[in-house]
């Protein structure tokens, strides 16, 4: 696998006359990682995929896309990309479709043929290989639109809200899409709402708000750093209280209860904390984590207000 | 530049699946329809005018009469038809979002630009074989007659279309499908009736409306082109009966405006490839 990373962008702007859709995107994404790319309505998050599809001219800054700059048309055929808002010439049949783009791909019409069928198996519309677009229903055509993405074994996947329009069922089947192409090592750069998902199939996050990356991290560090412990003993203790700031933050208690909660940054302290009550001769009731969801974290990063 | 011939292809099936086309094809077969009734009726009192029949001059005139007017009608068809199979599909796709998934494939922009007008282009030259070919032999089977140079007339009549569609793409790349149908339209009316001032001009020896006729053809040659084809098609014999015609090519433009047209709609053309690629989608 190549040591450059599938995406780099430092200081990518988009403005629209007076109006700045995208301030400064400085972003890294790692070859073969699952990037989840978060913020609220008109964070430019759209803008910011198209600047590296290079559909949007920048207005300043710099990216390289699988180690070309953006702009470079050769780079994409080694890219696939579902749109949001996913639009195409519905008087084709889903395989003419299919059909079409291997072809504007430049794939070999061997290969071509044979990914056809296979893909149509894969996103589950086999059955429906000669009905022609327009005939779909918005899932369907979600569908098609992933299989098209996935058509010539890209390096790195753009997959802008693919789970919009998917019932239960195809979101899982997203889902899925995602590991395997995880597992096959391609990057896949996933700009999603459902976060309970993106919770589930992203390595790293980025957030943007206003059109600046405000944070990038690990989702494991981001969501183990977050992690709330609840102690219940037979009663609380200054030295006990003591103690366990040196494991944690934030630690708070009742003074007369039962109860005291602090902040880690790992659940690997679960057992130290569990050693030292009971080092401290008090009796241990319960040790409960709480995880903070994504959502909550996101909120907390990019703020409740803001959103359009 | 394969991806130049897969857009091609997939804009010409894509034309022929589309319901503008076949309006505007049954619309073309009804007025063949109507001209070989006309001819079928005319050529029983043709046959019975004595006068007619023994003046060859004035039976050639009267024949090239019947075949310039439904050639005119003809190209008042493909002018519609130019404009109104590729209005949107610049505008209309970039509006929609189509296009996106397309620009996206290792594919240059002015490649989807040419690939696209090529595709068009053969469609319109399908079109124009059927109803402007289909006048001439209309006209050969009622009066066994052939005008002069047809395949050169019908030519021009194909550059005119050819520089309409240029123009139009040009206008897809900023304009939204209904204005830049407005625009097109609008141009050729512009083209339309400088020519006719250009053409009472002649007829009046109107310096002032000759030169009306003249600026309009360089802001738009596709009238210019219609009178140039038309005069390729009628018989020098014809004398003076050329400018009789409200139809004919009359004062026609030299041949300068075939040269000029190319080249204008080449620049159009390269004017779309230009803006589309810089524009953002």
């Amino acid at each position: 696998m190549p040591t450059t990373p599938a995406i780099e962008t430092s200081g990518l702007r988009k403005t629209f006359g007076g109006k700045v859709a995208v301030a400064d995107l400085t972003l890294q994404v790692e070859r073969g990682e699952v990037f989840g790319f978060l913020g609220p309505n008109g964070a430019g998050k759209t803008t910011s995929i198209k600047m590296l599809l290079s559909l949007t001219r920048p207005t300043g800054g710099a990216g390289r896309l699988l180690g070309r700059p953006i702009g470079d048309h050769t780079v994409r055929s080694r890219v696939g990309f579902l749109p949001e808002n996913f639009r195409f010439h519905d008087w084709l049949t889903a395989e003419e479709f299919l059909r079409v783009h291997g072809q504007l791909y430049g794939m070999n019409p061997a290969t071509r043929e044979k990914r056809i069928p296979q893909l149509l198996e894969r996103v589950g519309l086999a059955k429906h290989a000669t009905k022609q677009l327009r005939a779909f229903s918005k899932g369907m055509k979600q569908r098609v639109g992933l299989a098209m993405a996935m058509l010539n074994q890209p390096e790195v996947v753009f997959l802008d809200e693919p789970t919009s329009g998917l019932d239960p069922v195809g979101r899982r089947m997203v889902r899925d899409v995602i590991h395997e192409l995880r597992t096959q090592g391609t990057t896949v750069f996933l700009n999603s709402h459902l976060l309970s998902e993106v919770e589930i199939t992203c390595d790293r996050v980025a957030f943007v708000k206003n059109g600046v990356v405000v944070k990038q991290a690990s989702l494991k560090s981001l969501v183990d750093g977050a992690t709330t412990v609840e102690v219940r003993v037979d009663r609380v203790t200054p030295e006990l209280i003591e103690r366990l700031k040196s494991l944690g933050r934030n630690v708070q208690s009742d003074p007369d209860g039962d109860r005291v909660s602090l902040s880690v940054d790992s659940d690997d302290t679960l057992p130290a904390i569990a050693r030292m009550v009971i080092e401290q001769g008090r009796l241990l009731y319960a040790l409960t984590p709480q995880h903070v969801s994504l959502e909550d974290l996101f909120l907390q990063i990019v703020g409740t207000e803001g959103s359009l | 530049m394969s991806g130049v011939w897969t857009i091609a292809r997939l804009t010409f099936d894509g034309a022929v699946r589309r319901r503008v086309l076949w309006a505007l094809l049954l619309l073309g077969g009804a007025f063949l329809a109507l001209y070989a009734l006309g001819l079928a009726v005319m050529r029983g009192a043709w046959e019975q005018n004595t006068y007619i029949t023994n003046n060859p001059q004035v039976a050639e005139t009267g024949k090239n009469f019947f075949l310039v007017a439904g050639l005119y009608a003809a190209n008042f068809l493909i002018v519609m038809m130019t404009v109104l199979i590729s209005i949107d599909t610049l505008a209309g796709e970039i509006g929609n979002e189509t296009i996106q998934s397309i620009a996206v494939k290792p594919v240059r922009r002015v490649e989807i630009v040419l690939g696209k007008w090529l595709g068009f282009a053969g469609i319109l030259a399908v079109y124009i074989a059927l109803i402007a070919g289909g006048v001439m032999l209309l006209m050969l089977l009622f009066f066994g007659y052939v005008a002069p140079k047809p395949l050169i007339g019908i030519g021009i009549l194909y550059l005119e279309s050819l520089l309409l569609l240029s123009l139009t793409f040009l206008f897809g790349t900023r304009l939204s499908a209904l204005a830049c149908g407005a625009v097109a339209f609008g141009l050729h009316g512009v083209a339309f009736i400088g020519g006719w001032v250009g053409q009472f001009g002649t007829w009046t020896f109107s310096e002032g409306a000759q030169d009306v006729g003249r600026f309009s053809q360089i802001i738009m040659p596709t009238e210019a082109l219609w009178r140039y084809a038309a005069a390729q098609m009628q018989p020098p014999s014809l004398g003076l009966a050329r400018f009789a015609s409200p139809f004919s090519g009359g004062a026609s433009p030299g041949s300068g405006i075939v040269g000029y047209a190319l080249a204008f709609a080449a620049i159009a053309l390269l004017l779309a490839a230009w803006q589309f690629h810089r524009r953002d989608l």
